[in-house]
């Protein structure tokens, strides 16, 4: 009894002084992270059978147990992964935010105001260099701000893949830990102990862990715990997989476990916020602002590629990018125009080239026909090539080069003809006759046409040979058949094309010139019938003035209805009619009209003409182009001639070198006046007219980007915040079960101070019993 | 589950409140510091959003204010040298009219023309402006001197060597405003509407269209006289008869006098002439040789034959039948049509393509008259005159309408600019309300977020303090 007594007393002792330990352990950690307070297990000890009774044996230390909640630990780790990537994101989104400048009004947007601004004010002042400067200098700050934003995003991602690098190396140090922490655990923990302290240590590392990368955990039956990204192992059972970053394309960070065949791609931590924000935010922008600075150079290039800079139309023109060869095969011409790899799309349409003759200010207009599945930029520049006083070809760094004769300067802008009838083909001086049909003719095959000049007749024959397709013969075939015959020459006659039509005239005018029609086999298939044409003293002359402010490019057919003097016979008439043969208007150039009375045709544009004969019998007419767009199929824009911007994107655009050195060369005429400004109101339009690519104008489309920007990172922040909040209560959780509280640790420490000082009583009552019976014996 | 507060629990909440109190309190200091409520696009998305949109539309605005503002001193200096032509060719009216009084002598109208060339070089002057490099009457070939003397056939005559096109800038996003007058509009329009001839030979204007501008000279010429003669008179037939046409010439010997057509009946002096000259009703002349006559009466029909030339090189004959004779001056490109019925003498007869001639064309015109080199009479000189002041008149009128044209322009300008800033400051109102903060609500935030962080403050270093050990003794 006596030795039981003690036992009892020394186990009560010993618990208490184990429970004060714990208690000491439990306040000593009370601020250490990670952290569960300990409590100890105490159970009675084995009761043992005397006296055929079973006595207690007192109080007994089962174990020391962490007071954990591994699920709710499981949930921190989670939503600390989440909440630290968005943070991290949020803090570098915030450096995107400062780099744009918005809406301070000193950004983007305000510069592309203010070229507009500068635009407008040189419209007024179209002659002026400085305005010209101010304009040129407006342009070149756009794309300064725009390659400073490129740049400053390119650190941003460069900064970006540093960060990930730092954190790929604290994400393996951590990893290490976690290895070396499961070897300990799993030493102790092999003799049936808690590794109370070293699993709050894991679990701790496992946290900070997570705030870097989201990871799963998963704990076997030895304690060891397996660390996984994203499906793939970081820390196994023996070794940790590193984890390494490697710089994508476009900012894009890749992040690799050392051994694994394919990237992790984690959803949290610190390293998804970076990874996302570098590939995704970031490269959102430069994609948006590229998508920006392409629809600028295109839209902005449309307009001025087709107008005309202060010193007039150019003499040579060369395309500033280089025209790629896909194929490989060394030659660059043979690719469709559709699929050359041009920086920008060519789309079916025309183009029309003005040839100025400089001495008399005479225009020529030539409309080039253009379709990307069917011409390859070598049929392009053969058909640009074979306008007379024109070159064109590829120099010999694959550019589009293009060159007028002496003399001659040309452009693409859209004048008005204002004297539209060269050849006098409309009761012209010269004695005429025209094909009344409109090509392609099918011209009968080794047909002849005979005609007798002024001094003698002569056969043209028409072999299949000289066309393409004679079924399909095109008037410049027939022309050239005509013109090409010995006859022809001798007597100076010659062919001139009128629209789609034929005209055979002679070279010299006046009463005195005639030649006649005499016969011959193709003479029905071209409808010529025998007859004799004779020239006119008093020539008609045909004046167009105004501006044409129609919507679509048009050509206009003038041909009068009957035989008759200007001014002079009663109910003469001229219909007017497009290129589909519609009616525009009919004119009165009969006995009421005036001669030299410009008459309004329609769309601005009116027609005058001077007295002399019109013969409908002859098959009198002329045309003239109305350009609205004298370039439909962006095929300038394309090939890079005669651009304000040059590049692709927002690093690489530029306002034109050459435009630079020499603003005059920025096109503010339509016309090629140098006071007009139809080209700088056009750019004008451009502020508020929506373009494809942006779905708004460009104001819209960057202040759509800015509030996009403002309000990802508004959202950001927000879920940031819930996530925090979320996180917070968790870990307050977490807390209320695993934390220390101080004042319950000092109730404990009382409750077992007192408890060992009565178990102290005890032995020494326990003792005093032995005492008195030992003074017995 | 009850929460089991904990010490770290405890000190982490007061953190936090302090933290987010104070976070409270620095942004309401920036937003009343910066006097903005949105300080980057974040603060508020979709009111940077409105923000920017109203600033692209002041942007917009302030591009049409551009583009009004610096058209604005050239369309004034344009109206104002209107003004000084329009001063000048009141000026030039009152000389021609004053050079139109029959009663000046050659030395008068000498000086009337010499004054009258001083307005036509201050009047060029006026046409060729130039502001900096630009001609403002040149219509959009703004770098070309729009009128240019030159000489065609020897005669004086300046050319609009500009277009018609006008100068725009744009007001609005369809609205184009024109700021320059074309030179051609102003001082050198072109509406034809007839052709006159002088009243000297009896020409008419034909049926067909004419084709011309400006003046030209039609020359009548005399091409001989013929008639059955008798009674031993004779003709002279020199180059000095100027009869055309069908003329009596009537010798009545009784009352010994000579007479031509319905022409005064002039008294044949002793011995007879050999040479003398008479007159018809028309001033047209014929020379008889009388020195053969044997005193008897007298009377037969005299035949002026005549042809025609625009140019002055190739003469057409006329039968004195056609209603609508095509003549061609080659050199010039005028086309007329003339009605020869009423011919009756030769002359060179001014052409007068009413309508298209320019004001300086006009102006030296009735320099020439005054001057009167064609020797021509003195009425026929007024009425050429009085033809050219229609003329003159119109091209007055002309230049009023451009001067009323940039006026209103000049107007337009200045209430298109007040409008414009009238709106900008509307809207940059709206951006500011947008934008900045208000003061009153921003003071009050400050306030609330200070106390707020004392009363954090406050509560924390109480609840801190609170253990069991400050009980423990």
């Amino acid at each position: 009894m006596a030795n039981l007594g003690s036992e009892i007393g020394l186990r009560a002792l010993l618990s208490s002084r184990t429970a004060l330990e714990t208690i000491g352990h439990n306040v000593s950690n009370a601020n250490t992270p990670g952290f569960s307070r300990q409590r100890i297990d105490l159970g009675t000890a084995r009761p043992q059978n005397l006296r055929g009774l079973q006595l207690g044996s007192g109080v007994n230390v089962d174990s020391v147990s962490r007071t954990v909640d591994e699920l709710l630990n499981g949930r921190i780790v989670k939503q600390t992964a989440s909440l630290s990537k968005l943070s991290s994101q949020l803090t570098e989104m915030t450096s995107v935010e400062a780099l744009l400048n918005e809406p301070s009004g000193e950004g983007l947007g305000s510069l592309l105001d203010q070229m507009f601004s500068a635009f407008s004010a040189l419209s007024a002042n179209t002659e002026d260099v400085v305005y010209r400067t101010g304009a040129v200098q407006s342009a070149i700050s756009i794309t300064n701000r725009l390659h400073q934003i490129i740049d400053e995003a390119d650190q941003l991602q460069r900064d970006a893949q540093s960060k990930a690098s730092f954190i790929a190396t604290d994400i393996n140090i951590k990893a290490e830990l976690i290895l070396k922490l499961n070897q300990e655990i799993g030493k102790v923990e092999a003799n049936g102990t808690r590794a109370n302290d070293l699993r709050d240590q894991r679990e701790q590392a496992v946290r900070e862990l997570a705030m870097l990368v989201d990871v799963t955990v998963n704990e076997d039956s030895n304690g060891v715990v397996r660390v996984q990204v994203d499906g793939q192992l970081l820390v196994g059972a023996k070794n940790v997989h590193a984890m390494t970053v490697e710089a994508g394309d476009k900012g894009v960070l890749n992040l690799r476990l050392a051994g694994a065949t394919r990237n992790v791609k984690p959803k949290g931590g610190e390293i998804a916020g970076i990874v996302a924000f570098a590939g995704g935010f970031v490269n959102d922008l430069r994609g948006e602002l590229d998508t920006y600075a392409q629809s600028l150079v295109l839209e902005f290039n449309r307009v001025h590629s087709t107008g005309v800079g202060l010193t007039g139309g150019f003499k040579s023109l060369a395309g500033d990018s280089s025209v790629p060869d896909l194929d490989g095969d060394g030659d660059r011409r043979d690719s469709l125009l559709a699929t050359a790899g041009l920086p920008f799309p060519v789309t079916a349409g025309e183009l029309f080239v003005t040839i100025v003759d400089d001495a008399s200010g005479d225009l020529r207009q030539v409309r080039v026909e253009v379709n990307p599945t069917r011409d390859s930029i070598g049929t392009f520049l053969d058909k640009l090539d074979a306008i007379p006083d024109l070159s064109a070809s590829l120099d010999g760094f694959g550019r589009v080069s293009i060159v007028s004769e002496s003399g001659k300067t040309f452009h693409f802008g859209r004048p008005l003809d204002l004297a539209p009838d060269q050849d006098g083909t409309l009761g012209g001086g010269r004695a005429n006759v025209v094909m009344p049909f409109d090509a392609p003719l099918s011209v009968t095959p080794g047909g002849t046409l005979q005609l007798q000049g002024a001094t003698s007749a002569f056969t043209v024959t028409f072999n299949a040979g000289s066309f393409t397709n004679i079924a399909a013969a095109t008037a410049e075939e027939i022309a050239a058949v005509i013109n090409e015959d010995a006859g022809t020459i001798a007597n100076s006659l010659r062919a001139v094309v009128v629209g789609d039509r034929v005209a055979i005239q002679t070279s010299g005018e006046g009463s005195g010139e005639s030649f006649s029609v005499l016969g011959g086999t193709a003479m029905a298939s071209l409808g010529l019938s025998v007859g004799s044409f004779t020239g006119q003293d008093v020539a008609v002359r045909v004046a167009l003035s105004g501006e044409y402010t129609g919507a679509v490019n048009s050509q206009w057919t003038f041909t009068p209805n009957g035989d008759g003097i200007v001014g002079t016979t009663p109910g003469l008439t001229l219909s007017v009619r497009d290129e589909t043969g519609a009616l525009i208007t009919t004119l009165e150039v009969g006995e009421t009209y005036s001669s030299g009375t410009p008459l309004l045709i329609a769309e601005g544009v009116s027609v005058s003409f001077t007295g002399g004969e019109v013969r409908a019998s002859e098959g009198d007419v002329f045309t003239t182009n109305v350009i609205a767009d004298s370039d439909t199929s962006d095929i300038l824009v394309a090939l890079g001639l005669n651009g304000l911007f040059s590049g692709t994107d927002a690093s690489t655009v530029q306002v034109l070198g050459s435009i630079q050195r020499d603003p005059a060369r920025l096109a503010a005429s339509a016309t090629g006046a140098v006071g007009d400004s139809g080209a700088l109101r056009d750019l004008l339009a451009l502020q508020n007219e929506d373009v494809e690519a942006l779905s708004g104008s460009f104001g819209e489309f960057y202040s759509t980007l800015v509030g996009g920007i403002g309000f990802q990172i508004s959202s950001t922040k927000s879920a940031a915040e819930v996530e925090q909040f979320l996180v917070e209560s968790l870990e307050e959780r977490r807390q209320s079960i695993a934390g220390v509280n101080v004042d319950e640790e000092l109730v404990n420490m009382i409750a077992y101070e007192q408890a060992y000082n009565a178990a102290a009583q005890f032995i020494q009552v326990v003792n005093q019993l032995e005492d008195e019976l030992l003074r017995l014996i | 589950m009850q929460l089991r507060p904990t010490q770290s629990t405890i000190f982490e909440l007061v953190r936090r409140g302090l933290t987010s109190n104070t976070g409270k309190l620095v942004r309401a200091q920036e937003q009343a510091a910066s006097g903005r409520r949105i300080l980057r696009p974040s603060d508020d998305a979709a009111g940077t959003s409105v923000a920017m949109s109203l600033r692209r539309q002041i942007g917009n605005l302030q591009s049409f204010v551009s583009a009004t503002s610096n058209s604005r001193p050239q369309v004034d200096q344009a109206a104002a040298r209107l003004e000084e032509a329009s001063a000048l060719m009141t000026e030039a009216r009152a000389l021609v009219i004053q050079g139109m009084n029959g009663s000046l002598g050659a030395d008068d109208r000498e000086q009337i023309a010499t004054q009258l060339e001083l307005v036509y070089g201050q009047l060029l002057d006026v046409a060729n402006t130039q502001s900096g490099d630009r001609y403002l009457f040149a219509g959009t070939n703004t770098n070309t001197r729009p009128f240019e003397v030159t000489y065609v056939d020897g005669e004086k005559r300046v050319q609009y060597r500009g277009n018609s096109d006008a100068q725009r800038v744009l007001i609005g996003r369809e609205t184009t405003l024109q700021i320059s007058a074309s030179g051609e509009d102003v001082f050198a329009r072109y509406a034809y509407s007839e052709t006159r001839y002088g009243s000297l030979s009896g020409i008419k204007r034909g049926t067909g269209g004419d084709t011309g501008s400006g003046y030209d000279s039609l020359h009548v010429r005399h091409d001989g006289t013929s008639g059955a003669m008798g009674e031993g008179v004779l003709l002279v037939n020199g180059n000095s008869d100027s009869m055309l046409g069908d003329r009596a010439l009537t010798i009545d010997a009784a009352a010994g006098t000579i007479q031509l057509g319905q022409g005064p009946a002039a008294p044949i002096p002793t011995p007879y002439p050999g040479n003398l000259r008479v007159v018809d009703q028309h001033g047209a002349e014929a020379h008889i040789d009388l020195s053969g006559w044997t005193g008897n009466d007298f009377s037969t029909t005299l035949t002026g034959a005549a042809s025609l030339s625009l140019d002055g090189t190739s003469y057409t004959p006329v039968t004195f039948a056609e209603t609508s004779l095509q003549l061609v001056d080659d050199t010039t490109g005028n086309v007329i049509h003339v009605n020869t019925t009423g011919l009756v003498r030769a002359a060179r007869e001014q052409v007068t393509f009413a309508g298209t001639s320019n004001v300086f064309d006009t102006l030296q015109g009735i320099v020439d008259d005054l001057r009167n080199e064609q020797n021509v009479s003195r009425p026929e000189m007024i009425d050429r005159m009085g033809s050219r002041l229609r003329e003159f008149d119109r091209t007055q009128s002309d230049l009023l309408l451009g001067l009323g044209q940039l006026g209103s322009t000049s107007k337009r300008i200045q209430s298109s600019e007040e409008r414009l800033q009238d709106l900008t400051v509307e809207l940059k109102g709206l951006v500011s309300n947008v934008e900045d903060a208000d003061f009153a609500v921003t003071a009050l935030e400050l306030t609330r977020a200070e106390q707020t962080l004392q009363l954090a403050q406050a509560t924390g270093s109480r609840i801190m303090q609170q253990s069991l050990l400050n009980f423990l003794r």
